[in-house]
């Protein structure tokens, strides 16, 4: 059987504009992350917000697209699941390319084994683990959340990889070409941030010019709308 | 019964040039440490073909 996998994504985004039809490797993000879904035996179902349904269907082989809630993430994601009537399924952001898909295996195990209607695969998950993503099992309403724990023997604090800016982009589209795209397995992802540490530095945001940098293009992109503003 | 979607038409171009990319983020920072990291990449990447 093939776990459903939802790929959460949409048109717009703040920070990085149109990221997920950015090419990585030699596809759009959002096909390549489509890719490693089905590569690794998962069905990729792509849950985007009402209006970006075409903008979507016309970049990825993904016949499952489906519109919902514009506004609320998690009603969208159960909109989809009562549409295709799936009980079971995991939830992933769009923007992370790299994704471990034994983390999702784990997941979806715990929600199983356990009962329990909400799993994310680590403590982690929502604020910067690179085990991302959240199982949900609508068949036990009432069975409570849980964190799993990053117990990866070797690499205990996976590398968080979501494409947020410009920076991170040059960084995933650097690991793709070096481990080989979509099939990359995550442990050698995270092998290559142990043996090459360095290569934390080059998204490495929380520094005072990275941040004057971000505040120059978020001045431009403001005097840019304003100026189309005032143009209508 | 659905058909299997064919995948998005892709030209030469659409190929990114990885080392290019790095090269231009490492024109925007002035740190050390940061030129020294995308070194580092662009290394990795050369090294492997």
């Amino acid at each position: 059987m093939n776990w459903p996998c939802f790929i959460l994504a949409r048109r717009k985004s703040e920070r990085l504009a149109f990221k997920h039809f950015l090419m990585l490797g030699d596809m759009p993000m959002i096909e390549f992350v489509v890719k490693r879904c089905e590569f690794f035996g998962f069905k990729p179902f792509i849950c985007v917000p009402k209006g970006d349904y075409d903008t979507f269907n016309e970049r990825t082989s993904c016949l499952d697209i489906f519109e919902g809630d514009p506004d609320n993430v998690e009603a969208r994601v159960i909109e989809c699941a009562h549409h295709y009537r799936i009980k079971i399924f995991h939830a992933l952001d769009a923007d992370d390319p790299f994704f471990d898909p034994f983390a999702v295996l784990d997941s979806f195990n715990a929600s199983q084994t356990n009962r329990l209607w909400r799993i994310t695969p680590s403590y982690h998950s929502r604020a910067g683990s690179g085990r991302m993503g959240t199982t949900y099992n609508l068949t036990s309403p009432s069975g409570g959340d849980r964190n799993l724990l990053d117990a990866l023997g070797t690499y205990p604090w996976p590398q968080r990889l979501t494409v947020d800016y410009p920076e991170d982009l040059c960084l995933v589209r650097m690991v793709a070409e070096t481990l080989g795209g979509y099939m990359a397995p995550r442990t050698a992802v995270d092998e290559l941030f142990v043996k090459n540490p360095d290569l934390h530095k080059i998204n490495w945001f929380r520094n005072a010019e990275w941040k004057a940098h971000q505040d120059d293009e978020r001045r431009a992109r403001f005097r840019e709308e304003v100026r189309q503003q005032a143009g209508d | 019964m659905t058909t299997k979607k064919e995948a998005p038409k892709k030209t030469k171009e659409d190929k990114p040039n990885v080392v290019k990319s790095l090269q231009d983020l490492k024109a925007l920072y002035s740190s050390t440490d940061v030129h020294e990291a995308i070194d580092k990449a662009i290394e990795l990447v050369k090294t492997n073909k």
